[in-house]
C-alpha cells in the first residue's frame, strides 16, 4: 500500500516564543499519506494535531514562531514556497474543510462569491460565469436542490449542515490531490456530523484525494479511515491500520482514547484520561505521556519509535501486545 | 431588497430625534437667565421699547403656545428674525452654511481617503515599522487639538513655506460662479471656473487639514484593530487556504467586515467635525457659521441659536442615516434581519 506518498512530513518541529519561554508544540512529527488514502491524526485538544495540518498548508507564519522539518507535496518542498509559490498549490493541490461552517464563512460576502473565488483562485482561467455554474453544478452533486438560491444567500441565512457542504464542496471543487479536514462537523450535532463524513468519503473517492482527518474522537475514525496516527504532545505515539488498532492498541495513551470513547453494547462508562496535556514551555522529560501513564516506571526514558510488528509503530517501551 | 423598509425605519428614528431636540433646544434656550430683548436693544432702550420687542418675539405668552408657533413657522421655512442681524435666520445660515458644510466635506473626505488606508496598511503588516509609524502619527493626530493642528499647518505651510494661502476661503478678485449648491468648488466645476476651483482647492487644503486630523487618527486606529480582529478569523484562513491573494483579502475580504464597526464611529467623528469647524474657521478666517454661531450664543438671540442648533442636528441625523444606510448594505446580517 505504500506507493509513493503524496504527502510527507518529516521530522516537524514547531516552537513559539512566548512571554512564559519557548513552547516546544511540535516535536518531531513525521507521517504520510499514500495517494488516495484516507488517514486519522487522533489526539486531545492541544496536542498539535491542528497544527501540523495548517503547516501543512503553509497557514502557520507568526513572527513569533520557527519550524524546522520537511513537508513536500508529490516531491515540492512546501515549507520553501513563498506567497506566489503558495498560490500554486492551495487550494488546487492540497485544500482544506475547516471545523466551524459558522465561522469560516465570511458573514458579509455571499456563498456565491466566496465559492466563485475559490474556484477562481484555484483555475485561474476560469470566467465569473463559467465558475458560478460549477459552483451550481457542484453544490447541486451535494446534493444541494436550490443551488440557486444557497448561492445568493449569506452563511447566516443558511443552517450549519448545509453551511458544512458548501464547505466540502469548496475544497474539493478543484479536484486536490490532499485535503486536509480539522474536524468537520465536530461544531455541529452528531447525526450531521455523520452525514459530513460519509459525504467527504463519497466526495474524496470520487475525486481520488488523500485525506487527512483530524479528530479527537477515536469513535469516528473506525469507519473513515484506513490508517491512524495517534498523537501526543507534539510527538506520533502511535501508528497502526485502523482496525489494528482498535483490536490491539500497544500504547497507553491510545488505549485510554479508546476507553474514553462512549459505546452503545457493554459495561462501564467511557473513562475520562487523567490530568491533561502538559505545558509546552517545560515539557516532562523523556515520554510526555509519563506524568499521566497508569504503567509509568522508572525504565520509561526517551523512547524510540518502534514497530513491534510490520505496519504498527509504537512510541512505547512497555510492550502491550496481545 | 429591503433596503427600503430600512431606510424609511431608520428615516422616521431621525424626525423623532430631531422633534426631541427642537423641544431641548427650544426649552433651554428661554431658560437661559436675561432678557434677549434687553440685550437686544441695548442698555439706552426704554421700557416700552423693550416690552414692544417682547411683544414682537411673542415673549409673552406661554411657553408651549411659543413652541407651537414655532413649529407651524418651521414648516413654512421660517426660524424668525436673528436679533443679532436683524435678518432672517435662516437667510443667516443659508448663507453661511454651505462655506461650513464644504469644509466639513472635504476634511471628512480626507479623514476617509487618508485614515483608512493607513489602518489598512498598519493592519496588513502588523507590529512592523509602518504599523508603528502610522500608531504614532494616529496618536499625534488624535491628542491634539483642531485648533492647535489649524495654527501649526498655518504657520508651517501658509507663512514658512508659504505653500498654501494663509486664510479665506478664496482669493480676492477670483471670478466666482452662480450659486447652485452653495459649495464653492462644486459651482465653480459646474461653471467650468477651472481657475477657481484650483484656487478654493488650495484654500481649503490647510482648514480641512487641521479639522480631519483627529478623525484621521481614529479612523487609522479603528480600522486597524477591527481589520486586526477579522484577520485572525477563520474566514481569513479559509481565504488563504483557497490562495486568495493578500491584496484581495487586505482590501475585500477582510475590509468590509472591519469597516462595519469602524464606519459608526467615523460617522460621529463627522458630525463632531461641524463642531470642531467653529474653532478652525476662526483660525483660517473662514466665511462659515462659527462667526455667526458664537456670535448668537453670546447675545443671548433666541431665534438664532435655536436654528443654528437644529441645522446642526439635522446635518448630525441625515449624515448618520447616510452611515447607517452605508453599514446595512455592507452588512447583510442588518439588511436581512426581519427574515
Amino acid at each position: 500500500m505504500n506507493a509513493d506518498p503524496i504527502l510527507t512530513v518529516e521530522d516537524l518541529h514547531l516552537r513559539i516564543r512566548q512571554f512564559e519561554g519557548e513552547a516546544h508544540i511540535l516535536n518531531g512529527v513525521s507521517l504520510h499519506l499514500g495517494a488516495g488514502e484516507r488517514v486519522a491524526l487522533v489526539g486531545e485538544s492541544g496536542c498539535g494535531k491542528s497544527s501540523t495540518a495548517l503547516i501543512a498548508m503553509g497557514l502557520m507564519n507568526g513572527g513569533n514562531m520557527s519550524i524546522d522539518g520537511r513537508v513536500t507535496l508529490e516531491g515540492t518542498d512546501l515549507l520553501g514556497l513563498g506567497e506566489r509559490g503558495w498560490r500554486n498549490v492551495r487550494g488546487r493541490q492540497i485544500s482544506m474543510v475547516f471545523q466551524d461552517p459558522g465561522a469560516a464563512l465570511n458573514p458579509v460576502f455571499t456563498v456565491g462569491d466566496q465559492l466563485v473565488t475559490a474556484i477562481r483562485r484555484g483555475d485561474p482561467g476560469t470566467s465569473r460565469a463559467e465558475a458560478h455554474e460549477r459552483a451550481a453544478e457542484a453544490l447541486r452533486h451535494v446534493h444541494i436542490v436550490d443551488a440557486e438560491r444557497v448561492l445568493a444567500s449569506y452563511p447566516f441565512q443558511l443552517s450549519g449542515g448545509l453551511n458544512q457542504r458548501i464547505l466540502i464542496t469548496m475544497a474539493l471543487v478543484n479536484r486536490p490531490r490532499v485535503v486536509v479536514a480539522d474536524e468537520p462537523g465536530s461544531a455541529l450535532d452528531v447525526t450531521v456530523q455523520e452525514q459530513t463524513l460519509r459525504l467527504m468519503k463519497a466526495l474524496t473517492d470520487e475525486v481520488g484525494a488523500a485525506v487527512l482527518l483530524i479528530t479527537h474522537n477515536l469513535g469516528v475514525v473506525r469507519t473513515f479511515a484506513q490508517r491512524v496516527y495517534v498523537m501526543y504532545s507534539g510527538t506520533i505515539v502511535e501508528e497502526a491500520e485502523t482496525a489494528r488498532l482498535f483490536e490491539a492498541p500497544r500504547h497507553p495513551y491510545t488505549q485510554a482514547l479508546l476507553a474514553a470513547v462512549p459505546r452503545l453494547t457493554g459495561e462501564g462508562l467511557p473513562q475520562p484520561i487523567p490530568g491533561q496535556v502538559p505545558d509546552y514551555t517545560d515539557p516532562p522529560v523523556g515520554c510526555r505521556f509519563q506524568p499521566r501513564c497508569p504503567h509509568a516506571r522508572a525504565a520509561c526514558g526517551n523512547p524510540p519509535f518502534a514497530e513491534p510488528e510490520p505496519g504498527h509503530r509504537v512510541r512505547c517501551v512497555l510492550d502491550f501486545s496481545g | 431588497m429591503n433596503l427600503w423598509r430600512y431606510f424609511l425605519g431608520r428615516l422616521l428614528g431621525s424626525l423623532l430625534v430631531l422633534f426631541g431636540v427642537s423641544i431641548l433646544i427650544f426649552g433651554v434656550a428661554r431658560l437661559i437667565p436675561g432678557d434677549p430683548a434687553r440685550i437686544a436693544l441695548g442698555p439706552m432702550a426704554t421700557a416700552e421699547q423693550v416690552e414692544m420687542m417682547r411683544e414682537r418675539l411673542r415673549l409673552n405668552e406661554p411657553v408651549v403656545v411659543q413652541y407651537g408657533e414655532f413649529v407651524r413657522d418651521l414648516f413654512r421655512g421660517d426660524l424668525g428674525i436673528s436679533l443679532y442681524t436683524k435678518r432672517p435666520v435662516t437667510s443667516d445660515i443659508l448663507s453661511t452654511l454651505p462655506a461650513t458644510f464644504e469644509l466639513v466635506i472635504a476634511a471628512a473626505l480626507i479623514m476617509t481617503l487618508i485614515g483608512v488606508p493607513l489602518g489598512i496598511v498598519a493592519a496588513r503588516y502588523r507590529n512592523s515599522g509602518v504599523d508603528r509609524a502610522a500608531n504614532l502619527a494616529a496618536l499625534l493626530g488624535v491628542v491634539t487639538p483642531s485648533f492647535v493642528w489649524a495654527i501649526f499647518l498655518m504657520l508651517v505651510f501658509a507663512f514658512a513655506l508659504d505653500i498654501f494661502p494663509i486664510a479665506g476661503r478664496v482669493s480676492r478678485g477670483a471670478e466666482l460662479p452662480p450659486t447652485v449648491t452653495g459649495l464653492l468648488i462644486l459651482d465653480s466645476a459646474i461653471a467650468g471656473l477651472w481657475p477657481t476651483v484650483f484656487d478654493a482647492l488650495r484654500h481649503i487644503v490647510l482648514p480641512a487639514f487641521a479639522l480631519a486630523m483627529g478623525g484621521l487618527g481614529t479612523a487609522a486606529r479603528l480600522t486597524r484593530a477591527n481589520m486586526s480582529e477579522v484577520y485572525d478569523r477563520q474566514y481569513i484562513q479559509l481565504a488563504r487556504a483557497f490562495a486568495y491573494t493578500e491584496r484581495e483579502i487586505a482590501y475585500k475580504y477582510a475590509l468590509r467586515p472591519a469597516m462595519v464597526p469602524t464606519l459608526t464611529i467615523l460617522g460621529l467623528d463627522f458630525a463632531i467635525m461641524l463642531g470642531n469647524a467653529f474653532l478652525v474657521e476662526m483660525v483660517f478666517a473662514w466665511p462659515g457659521m462659527a462667526r455667526y454661531g458664537v456670535e448668537v450664543i453670546i447675545r443671548k438671540d433666541l431665534n438664532g441659536i435655536v436654528g443654528t442648533v437644529l441645522v446642526i442636528s439635522a446635518f448630525f441625523l441625515i449624515i448618520n442615516m447616510i452611515i447607517d444606510i452605508v453599514v446595512a448594505y455592507m452588512n447583510p446580517r442588518i439588511r436581512y434581519r426581519d427574515q
